[in-house]
């Protein structure tokens, strides 16, 4: 028996190396490559050029700006996000009659097309068609056009939180769940407040979820293309919309720039890395 | 917080949240003048002159089996990876393990699409499958594999190794067995939960379909609908129709969600 066991970890150990590797680190070691490229006219042989695509991404003011215009964006869209998501889990956790089916209405938007949260919002805000159209003239803020440069920062924000919430309310929701139901019971007998419940109970136990949760939500939503570019982007250029996956999507697939779009994305990985290091040095002692 | 102050909110909340998705769906079986003219008027005849134009649309119809495969195609093929890859990672300990089980699990997050799109581009263009559904199920492999690898090995890890030990000493000894009669039974019910959240995932990615389908043929519906929205064809009835097409799968969960237990999902979810 041993024997089967040895041999299977050295085969599934080498396939799941093999597998990895294959989606993953030899495309970034393909692309690091090739960002030393300019990519020949016509179908010519490709030019090396050396650090020549670093520069040139580095001295162009919109690689800064773009990064500006999705720290903005990240940081408005995580905050409401784990807040929905919070509130949710906290509504919900408890046992009560029907409240399966409140936890699969609050997990719905997660399997809706990013596409069709947009279509949902715009035709709901419509001032001709939706349904909250007349009443935002009612109440004062007048005919709201979903498509206006100046509203495409909160069309943003609200399609990001609509569709990414439930993600965190699974995750607060499942470590919710696993509090025991003692300690509840304890602060109930003591007589002790609802807030400070929360507060002394409720929060440590959830604390550790929440950092993590909200360092994978700022890592998914910073690089996200679908938000950005169907709200506004695929119209024009915006500085909410202009974030760092639509400018790289702009450099390689509307001015067919490979070299440069490739040494960006280089760039965007290192600065990832360089994040993602730090936050591990600062929150070395929480597990994950 | 009281009992009924949390119901109360929670059935507002959620009302506030399915009332836009019903909406969708209900304007987008309605005729589209009686939709410009009267939009608040429920009583008005259903019509379903918009979904014939949706389904009659040239690329309709092998878009959808497009999406369908896509999804059907890839939950099945990343859950049949990730099965040995997370009990590997789950049970056995190995060289650099910590290392691989560190770079499987924030490979998604650290190597998001909009980047890792270039290299997949360029390969894919190399061997030739660019513009097709093979190309896009390996870039949605790839995007969902890491995810699916986190969910794995937190499923088996919730299965006691003592289990294993027990069935060995009785006689259990060979790996297959030891898999289908001991392990997967109890792990079944978070497998369907795995299913759905790999399926969605493939269902509702647009960005890597976006760029590698540059024909309409090998598009899959988020695409379809997104050109179509994006575009110069802005006809709400069709494109509210196409919508309603695409909440429907996710409206019929509610449905089987009496079957599923929440619990379950959660369970194939949770992080800890």
């Amino acid at each position: 028996m041993e024997k089967i066991r040895n041999r299977n970890i050295i085969i599934l150990s080498i396939l799941a190396f093999t597998i990895l590797s294959m989606l993953y680190i030899f495309p970034v070691v393909y692309l690091f490559y090739n960002s030393f490229f300019e990519k020949g006219i016509l179908g010519g042989q490709d030019r090396f050029v050396g650090l020549s695509n670093y520069f040139s991404i580095l001295n162009s003011p919109k690689i800064y700006q773009s990064i500006l215009s999705s720290i903005i964006f990240t940081s408005a869209s995580v905050v409401f996000q784990v807040a929905f998501g919070l509130s949710f889990a906290i509504l919900t956790y408890r046992k009560f009659k029907g409240v399966d089916i409140l936890r699969w209405i609050f997990i719905l938007p997660y399997f809706l097309p990013t596409v069709v949260v947009v279509i949902i919002w715009h035709f709901i805000t419509d001032p001709v068609v939706g349904i909250l159209g007349d009443f935002l003239i009612n109440i004062g803020v007048g005919p709201v056009d979903f498509r206006d440069p100046s509203n495409s920062f909160l069309a943003m924000l609200l399609v990001s939180v609509f569709e990414s919430f439930p993600f965190c309310f699974v995750l607060i929701l499942s470590r919710l769940m696993l509090i025991s139901n003692d300690y509840y019971l304890m602060s109930m007998l003591d007589g002790i407040s609802a807030t400070k419940t929360f507060a002394k109970i409720t929060f440590p136990e959830i604390k550790n979820t929440l950092i993590i949760l909200i360092w994978l939500r700022i890592l998914i939503t910073g690089i996200k293309f679908d938000v950005p570019y169907l709200v506004y982007g695929y119209r024009g250029q915006n500085f909410f919309s202009e974030t760092i996956a639509v400018w790289l999507y702009r450099i390689s697939f509307e001015q067919f720039n490979s070299g440069s779009a490739f040494a960006g994305a280089m760039i965007i990985i290192i600065l990832i890395i360089i994040v993602q290091i730090l936050f591990l040095k600062i929150f070395k002692k929480r597990t994950i | 917080m009281k009992l009924w102050v949390r119901k109360i909110l929670a059935i507002s909340f959620a009302i506030i949240i399915i009332t836009p998705l019903i909406w969708v769906v209900i304007s987008g079986l309605r005729d589209v003048s009686s939709l410009l003219n009267n939009p608040f008027s429920l009583d008005s005849d259903l019509s379903f002159e918009n979904l014939k134009v949706v389904i009659n649309l040239p690329d309709f119809s092998i878009n959808l089996i497009n999406s369908i495969l896509l999804a059907i195609l890839s939950s099945i093929i990343v859950i049949i990876l990730i099965t040995p890859i997370s009990y590997t990672f789950s049970r056995y300990n190995f060289p650099y393990k910590k290392y691989i089980t560190t770079i499987s699990l924030f490979s998604t997050y650290l190597l998001a699409p909009p980047v890792l799109i270039f290299p997949y581009f360029k390969i894919l263009s190399q061997f030739g499958i660019i513009n097709s559904i093979l190309g896009i199920l390996i870039t949605h492999i790839a995007f969902s594999l890491p995810f699916a690898l986190s969910i794995g090995k937190i499923i088996y890890d919730s299965v006691p190794i003592e289990m294993e030990k027990i069935a060995i000493i009785n006689n259990v000894n060979t790996a297959r067995h030891l898999f289908f009669k001991i392990i997967f039974p109890n792990i079944k019910l978070q497998y369907i939960g795995l299913f759905i959240l790999i399926f969605a995932i493939s269902w509702k990615e647009f960005f890597y379909a976006f760029i590698i389908s540059t024909d309409s043929k090998s598009g899959t519906l988020p695409v379809l609908l997104g050109t179509m929205y994006s575009g110069e064809y802005n006809h709400w009835g069709v494109i509210l129709a196409c919508s309603s097409l695409m909440i429907l799968p996710a409206l019929f969960l509610l449905i089987l969600s009496s079957r599923i237990k929440f619990q379950y999902f959660l369970s194939s979810t949770s992080k800890e």
